[in-house]
């Protein structure tokens, strides 16, 4: 699996879980603010991030990117250069 | 809306921000930033609009962290106990409440003969640094004279401040984004926590046995018209404190150093102290400890052409607003003849700042006496600030007695 999958992976059930819908119904091009989630949810998520990854996530950047994509992609880039410290499991 | 390759502010530092703020002023005055999720406004006549509408409210803090620790199942009590006594992160009617308790309180240290304490301690600390040849003027100076007062004001023994001090140190990096990280949160909490509880103890000290003192007063107010608790007491006190030590300090300390750096003002000034009090509104213009604060506008707001929704976050660059050229002329010079619009170093509007008053009056004071000492002089060594973009007091301010 590429950063990007495992980050996505990641993204995608804990929104599933936050509200109570299955991982599939969540899609990749949509943003936080089009599944009725604000900036306490961005913040709460990026925190667990962080913990998950073992980087450092401005929540604004969920609040402001026109899709999960977009964060995604800009984060596993964030983490691929930063190299192999970043624990991912 | 311009469409910013690279978020001009995403590289912004207090040795960095004038050159930013003038392109913005010039180029982007009303923009959306990604790196703050808000819209910058840089003008002066934006900004000054925003901070006096009458709709414009603060951000709502107390409710983001109560949210926030409901739906993680977090506890943040600490935090949501301070953020509720800030009376910037409060909205009316809850906000005019806050206000007015802060108000008085602070209105009490007028009772303290605080000129002459402040006065005798500004010539104690720059003697001690004469006897010895050199004083830090940030940290032995700015710092000690901010701390002094708000301890005064607050009735907190003298062996107490650098301690409480060293705690509530970094706590201001609360107000460097609009949207904390919970990392900064859970680390806020932690520092807000032992706060809370020096002033809680404090007070109950008070209510056994009153003093001449702003912890007294609180009490006093508290059981004769507020109606509120111990705890809440401890969180206006706490409040209190953090705002008013970096921001003074960094008031007292930035004028020392923009005095010192010009030869000419300073032989103007020592030659005549009654330009003082215009100095140091020029001085605190120049600063402006606090560099931005945010607001929300209830109405649709259309600002140099932009239509900014109703509830979009809007930062207000109050350190860019007060070096705008089209209202202060060659902004960056200290004019002792300067009229025309007050600048907006303590806001506007419904949240100016509560401390102005005592603010500008030590920066005064902190003036007078450093003026009393010609043969101080700036170190080689540059001074050392901050790194923070907000709130970022210089941390050494290295002088001389030549």
């Amino acid at each position: 699996m590429t950063t990007e999958e495992r980050l996505w992976e990641w993204v995608r059930t804990h929104l599933a879980h936050v509200l109570g819908v299955p991982p599939e119904s969540i899609a990749y091009q949509r943003a936080l603010s089009s599944y009725g989630l604000d900036s306490v949810d961005a913040v709460l998520m990026a925190g667990e991030l962080e913990e998950a990854f073992g980087i450092e996530i401005d929540p604004a950047r969920f609040i402001d990117c026109d899709s999960f994509e977009d964060i995604v992609k800009t984060l596993a880039a964030d983490i691929d250069k930063s190299g192999p410290h970043v624990a991912i499991s | 809306m311009t469409l910013l390759e690279r978020d001009p502010l995403s590289g912004l530092c207090p040795a960095n921000r004038y050159g930013i703020y003038c392109e913005l002023r010039e180029r982007s005055p009303v923009y959306w930033s990604t790196v703050h999720s808000s819209w910058v406004l840089t003008r002066y006549a934006d900004v000054s609009a925003v901070l006096r509408h009458p709709n414009a409210l603060a951000l709502d803090g107390a409710q983001f962290v109560e949210s926030l620790s409901q739906r993680g199942k977090l506890n943040l009590a600490s935090v949501a106990q301070l953020w509720s006594s800030i009376s910037f992160f409060t909205r009316p009617p809850r906000h005019d409440a806050v206000r007015r308790i802060l108000a008085q309180a602070l209105g009490g240290i007028w009772r303290l003969n605080l000129p002459d304490l402040l006065k005798q301690r500004a010539d104690r600390l720059l003697s001690e640094g004469e006897r010895e040849g050199s004083i830090d003027l940030a940290s032995g100076y700015g710092k000690l004279l901010a701390l002094f007062v708000i301890g005064a004001a607050l009735g907190v023994p003298e062996e107490d401040l650098l301690e409480l001090s060293g705690v509530a140190g970094g706590m201001v990096s609360a107000f460097e984004r609009i949207l904390p990280s919970l990392r900064s949160l859970v680390k806020l909490d932690k520092s807000a926590a032992p706060l809370l509880d020096y002033f809680s103890r404090l007070i109950q000290l008070r209510r056994r046995s009153g003093a001449d003192d702003g912890a007294s007063l609180l009490v006093r107010l508290a059981d004769q018209q507020l109606g509120c608790s111990d705890r809440e007491l401890a969180g206006y006190c706490t409040f209190f404190f953090v705002a008013a030590e970096e921001t003074t300090s960094a008031a007292i300390s930035g004028a020392a150093h923009l005095i010192l750096q010009r030869p000419a003002l300073r032989a103007q000034l020592s030659g005549d102290l009654s330009l003082v009090p215009q100095a140091a509104r020029e001085m605190l213009r120049l600063v402006s400890p606090v560099q931005y604060v945010w607001r929300q506008v209830g109405e649709d707001l259309r600002l140099e052409g932009q239509l900014i929704r109703a509830g979009e976050p809007l930062m207000l660059v109050l350190g860019a607003a007060n070096r705008d050229p089209g209202v202060f002329r060659n902004p960056n010079d200290v004019d002792l003849e300067r009229k025309g619009p007050e600048s907006l170093v303590f806001a506007a509007g419904p949240y100016r700042c509560i401390g102005a008053q005592v603010a500008a009056f030590e920066v005064e004071v902190a003036m007078r006496a450093l003026l009393a000492k010609p043969r101080i002089q700036l170190a080689p060594q540059p001074p050392v600030s901050s790194e923070r973009m907000n709130i970022a007091p210089l941390l050494q301010l290295p002088a001389y007695f030549v």
